[in-house]
């Protein structure tokens, strides 16, 4: 029982700030001396608020059923200015258990203490029970001290007064209130402004006696499941600037006085609703069923304004529907049936319909998973993915549940045991396709609209013109991005030239030992591709000394296969780290529209990642005959600065690079410069071959045989043309006699004044 | 945030204002009146919290370093604790720089000064005004253009230099350096041949903004109620009674009755009705700070008066506000530093517990 007594407060008094006397609730209990509580906390506590600066012991207190209360005033540190009235000095009463199993409740005792965030909800308003942490009291109870207590209190009541206690939504504290349980709705629930007149619920066991209650829209829900154990109908109030609970009613009459200053009849929508249902359903299905009331109140800043937000609060009914329209006056018994009443019973207003309040919590929604990965606004990319293998599948994983993109899966593969060593599925998948049972894995944990959808193809292989290549051709025209996680080369090549879409390629792989992962992005312009990226990667490669043993095979070097085939020993660890880089930088880099070209190392003795960074450069494409030349600035540049370090004299070297023979492409991606063998004069240049072969042998193994010899370049002097020569025309029969033989075109390359250069491929004009 | 610290140290005065979470520093008042021979002195060791202060900024200097008036409470050990311009001997390296020293002209045109410190600051100050730098000079009585005439000097040239009562401090604004200061005395008769010293002092009400709302800050000196009296009166007769608004007030003169009236009463001194005007200025849970030795129980002849006191606290009572004595906060036992905090909550009394977390912030006992 509480009541409301006039206690004098003389820490006021004793302070010398005279104030009007405040009335506190009065604290249950017989008082006793501290030396006589018997609880270790309240003991320590006690002492604490005895030594404390800014608090003062009032009184303790033993009530019949053992708990001891400490009651004590507590000088807060407030400023002149404050948003919610507290004051300077207010009265607490913590109220220990000697159970020692759930937080001390802390009471403001100030009849008026004002209406605040973070209030634990009682069956009385008064007095106001104040949610001090966020922190489990199991936790805490490890580092629980007194003065500690003392100062969260404070702490409390100083952030309170600025308005600055963290608001998110938190659930209510269970152990002090006893809430039946969590309801989970679905996320756009707070966004409706009319009623969902009928949600159907399923109850999950959530242990240790506690169940957890699933509503979900009718039209979601499998028509397989049969009955109706639980039932929800919403009800939404007219906007308001109070529509806060001040206390949890108890009965269906208490929640229907408690709406009526909201301007909501709820026991009419209830009967209105009721008699709907009873049409709707067969009876014996809805009347045994449990009632769940949802009722959403939006809140205003005044009576002009429009909602700011929806405080939402959920109900059980002890009783079943048939009992809830009995109690209701929908209906009545009459001997061993319930029989509809008309005219309803009005003078039945639910008294004897006890309810208990639940514990709503939204579903996951995108932007609330892009909220919790502390992401200030959510990616709603489309993006299609292509492969779903160990890497795909843990990136995909790590997005979705930042809520980013939504997506198609492409993969054709199906889920075997050694899979599950490195994959994101677990084992219950085995034998189904992966691309589908991710998104599934997606779909259930990304509320509402399919997050993402799937196609079981091989990209490479589906037939054209099949009903799968043009679900394919859809997918990829309207992605934003096409995320290549196919560790394939031939995938990313045909995603390059053989798709017609308009989205930015990326592509994400592991080198053969898994201690490194390379992303090459294109741009959002796509003047940079994919292909071009790949070359330039390689470039960096042979390049730089550290890199060399990058795609180095742990254990053999296998020239036959692509140099991205992921070796079948790669530890899950270095998969999982490897893939958070990944989904990290996919993020950054859908958040800018340059191109990007990056690898992460990892060092595996000591754990520490480095990155490498290379400033893509813009590719350099030209038809010539029916091939197509590909190089960048680079080379050129590489090569005139060679020139200009040999004038007057001429200089040269060969070039490597690789071939799509498929596509006609020669890719020149690097100049090695002249042999320190060579001449080199004025008008004349002959190329030497000292560790020119080994160099190339070399630039073939850190490539795993993507490089190779491709042909020859030289520099003509200034004011020359770059037309070959005699000389040259000779030296170009000699190449294409060699060439010929690997079934390879002849390339030369002729450099003159700056900006002035000429390739020669396959015939010379 | 600004922030305000007024440090216990008895009867005497330092008050730092920190603006703009310390990017600027100013110091008004500076005694250094603990006695580091007597282990049971509970009064701060000035120089060594200002140092620590300043080091947690990384700084060596303050923008400004105000001496309302030369009276020992007010200036104690200066000349040990700053670099001073005028004589090398004030200049080793771990002085604290001054920027810009604010004095009453009373200070430079003292003729014979009472203490050895007192020397020094009049010395240290007619040297940086000679120099026309890093000084600003309070009312322009005829005596110091005289002054400034018989060092070969001009008035027009020093105009700058000089504030006088009624006007505001260039260079601080509300809206950019988040503090503005309108000088209230001294009067440039104050400073004339007879110099009193409390009334010649140095008397302002400085008005801070943060995130739009402003608290007002009214810094007392010395000043007896004959001095507030004709301050009261000036002000109302402009039309500037809100230059005397506050929200915080550092009463005058160690809480003695001689700041309200000159009859100290009996329980509770009566002020002359100018005062008790000015005190019914005060703005919603304002706070007066007495910068002070514990208010005694019985009658004394030095302050602080508990008659005094007493009339203060009804003063806070009726505005809600609170009455802080600084060798009381947080308690009698153990003096700490009165922290006043100034957001867009307005002034906030600092009301930290010390626990563990400040024991790596002071050097340990002893050990045996």
């Amino acid at each position: 029982m509480w009541v409301l007594v006039v206690l004098p407060h003389d820490l006021l008094r004793e302070r010398g700030n005279i104030r009007m006397r405040e009335e506190f609730c009065e604290v249950e209990g017989t008082a006793i001396s501290t030396e006589n509580l018997i609880i270790l906390k309240a003991r320590d506590f006690a002492k604490a608020v005895e030594d404390a600066t800014y608090a003062r012991l009032v009184e303790c207190k033993r009530t019949p059923s053992s708990s001891e209360t400490i009651i004590f005033d507590v000088e807060v540190q407030i400023g002149q200015k404050t948003v919610h009235d507290i004051r300077r000095f207010e009265r607490i009463a913590v109220v220990f258990e000697g159970s020692d199993t759930k937080m001390p409740e802390v009471l403001a005792l100030r009849c008026d203490f004002p209406l605040v965030p973070h209030l634990n909800r009682r069956s009385k308003e008064f007095p106001r029970s104040l949610c001090v942490t966020e922190q489990k009291y199991s936790e805490w109870k490890l580092q629980w001290t007194g003065a500690a207590f003392v100062e969260v209190i404070r702490e409390w009541l100083t952030l309170t007064a600025k308005g600055k206690l963290h608001a998110e939504d938190q659930p209510l504290e269970p152990l002090l209130l006893g809430s039946a349980g969590e309801l989970i709705l679905p996320s756009d629930l707070l966004t409706k402004t009319t009623d969902v007149e009928f949600l159907s619920i399923s109850v999950v066991d959530s242990g240790n006696e506690r169940c957890t209650l699933i509503a979900e829209y009718p039209e979601s829900v499998n028509e397989n499941a049969n009955r109706l154990d639980y039932v929800a109908t919403t009800v939404c109030t007219s906007p308001q600037p109070h529509g806060v609970l001040r206390r949890t009613p108890t009965t269906l009459f208490e929640l229907y006085e408690f709406l009526k200053s909201s301007n909501t009849d709820l026991l009419n929508v209830l009967r209105s609703r009721l008699r709907v249902w009873e049409s709707q359903f067969a009876k014996e299905e809805i009347s045994k069923a449990k009632l769940v009331l949802i009722i959403c109140l939006p809140k205003t800043r005044n009576d002009e304004s429009p909602p700011e937000t929806t405080e939402i609060c959920a109900f059980l009914t002890s009783e079943t529907i048939q009992q809830v329209s009995i109690g209701i006056g929908l209906s009545a018994e009459r001997g061993e049936y319930v029989v509809p009443l008309f005219p309803i019973d009005h003078s039945k207003k639910g008294d004897e319909v006890r309810v208990y309040m639940l514990n709503p919590v939204s579903s996951l929604s995108r932007e609330h998973a892009a909220q919790l990965n502390g992401l200030s606004s959510r990616n709603s990319s489309q993006i299609a993915a292509i492969g779903v293998g160990a890497l795909g599948s843990q990136v995909f994983i790590n997005l979705i549940r930042a809520g980013h993109g939504e997506w198609t899966l492409i993969d054709d593969d199906f889920l075997l045991p050694h899979n599950l060593a490195r994959h994101a599925l677990p084992g219950i998948f085995i034998g189904y396709p992966k691309s589908r049972s991710m998104a599934e894995i997606a779909n259930h944990t990304i509320e509402g609209d399919s997050i993402a959808d799937w196609i079981i193809a091989d990209i490479l292989t589906s037939l054209k013109s099949s009903e799968t290549c043009g679900k394919i051709a859809e997918a990829l025209s309207k992605a934003d991005i096409i995320l290549d996680a196919s560790a394939s080369i031939p995938v990313a090549r045909y995603l390059v030239h053989d798709v017609d879409a308009s989205a930015r390629r990326i592509s994400i792989f592991l080198n053969p030992s898994g201690t490194s992962v390379v992303i090459l992005a294109e741009d959002k312009k796509r003047s940079m591709t994919l292909d071009s990226l790949e070359m330039q990667y390689y470039r960096y490669l042979i390049n730089e000394p550290t890199l060399e043993n990058h795609l180095k095979h742990p254990t053999r070097i296998r020239y036959a296969t692509s140099c991205r085939d992921v070796s079948s020993s790669i530890p899950q660890d270095l998969i999982a780290l490897q893939s958070a880089i990944c989904s990290h930088a996919i993020r950054q880099i859908t958040s800018s529209a340059e191109a990007f070209l990056s690898m992460w190392i990892t060092d595996t003795s000591q754990m520490n990642v480095q990155r490498y960074s290379f400033p893509p450069k813009k590719p350099i494409k030209c038809r010539k005959s029916d091939w197509t030349l590909c190089t960048d600035g680079a080379v050129i540049g590489k090569i005139y600065e060679a020139r200009a370090d040999k004038l007057p004299n001429e200089t040269g070297g060969v070039l490597v690079g690789t071939y799509d023979m498929q596509r006609k492409i020669v890719y020149v991606v690097d100049a090695i410069l002249s042999p320190p063998d060579s001449k080199e004069w004025p008008t004349v240049y002959i190329r030497g071959c000292k560790g020119l072969s080994s160099r190339v042998e070399k630039i073939n193994q850190i490539t795993a045989g993507e490089l190779m010899y491709i042909g020859e370049w030289h520099s003509h002097p200034p004011g020359c043309s770059v037309s070959p020569s005699q000389a040259d025309q000779q030296v170009f029969t000699w190449l294409s006699d060699f060439m010929k033989v690997d079934g390879l075109p002849p390339l030369i390359l002729i450099v003159g004044d700056p900006g002035k250069y000429a390739f020669y491929l396959e015939r010379i004009e | 945030m600004h922030k305000l610290t007024f440090y216990p140290l008895g009867n005497a005065d330092c008050c730092l204002i920190d603006l703009n979470d310390g990017q600027k520093k100013i110091l008004f008042d500076y005694a250094d009146t603990r006695d580091s021979n007597d282990d049971d002195d509970l009064r701060v060791d000035l120089p060594t919290k200002l140092r620590e202060d300043l080091e947690a900024v990384e700084k060596d200097s303050y923008d400004v370093v105000a001496f309302t008036h030369a009276d020992e409470d007010h200036i104690k050990g200066f000349s040990k604790f700053f670099y001073l311009e005028h004589a090398e001997i004030y200049q080793d390296e771990d002085r604290i720089e001054i920027d810009t020293l604010w004095v009453p002209a009373a200070i430079i045109l003292e003729k014979s000064p009472s203490t050895e410190d007192h020397r020094i600051l009049r010395a240290e100050a007619r040297h940086r005004l000679k120099e026309g730098k890093g000084i600003r000079v309070f009312s322009k009585p005829d005596s110091l253009k005289k002054w400034l005439e018989d060092q070969g000097l001009k008035l027009e040239d020093r105009e700058h230099l000089i504030t006088s009562a009624g006007q505001t401090v260039p260079g601080y604004k509300k809206s950019s350096t988040g503090v503005e200061f309108f000088v209230h005395a001294p009067f440039s008769e104050s400073a004339e041949d007879e110099i009193e010293r409390n009334e010649a002092a140095l008397v302002v009400q400085a008005t801070f903004e943060c995130e739009g709302e402003e608290t007002k800050l009214i810094l007392g000196a010395d000043v007896d109620y004959e001095g507030w009296e004709e301050i009261v009166r000036i002000t109302k007769s402009k039309g500037q009674s809100e230059r005397l608004e506050w929200d915080v007030f550092k009463i005058s003169h160690h809480c003695s009755y001689t700041s309200l009236s000159d009859e100290k009463g009996e329980e509770k001194t009566t002020p002359v009705s100018n005062v008790e005007w000015l005190f019914e200025q005060g703005l919603d849970k304002a706070t007066l700070v007495s910068t002070s030795n514990s208010i005694p129980e019985e009658d004394t002849d030095q302050p602080p008066h508990r008659q005094a006191a007493n009339y203060y606290k009804g003063v806070a009572a009726n505005v809600d506000g609170e009455f802080k004595v600084t060798m009381e906060h947080p308690k009698k036992s153990a003096p700490e530093p009165l922290v006043i905090t100034i957001d867009d909550s307005k002034a906030t009394v600092e009301k930290r517990s010390v626990g563990t977390s400040s024991i790596t912030t002071r050097s340990a006992p002893r050990a045996g």
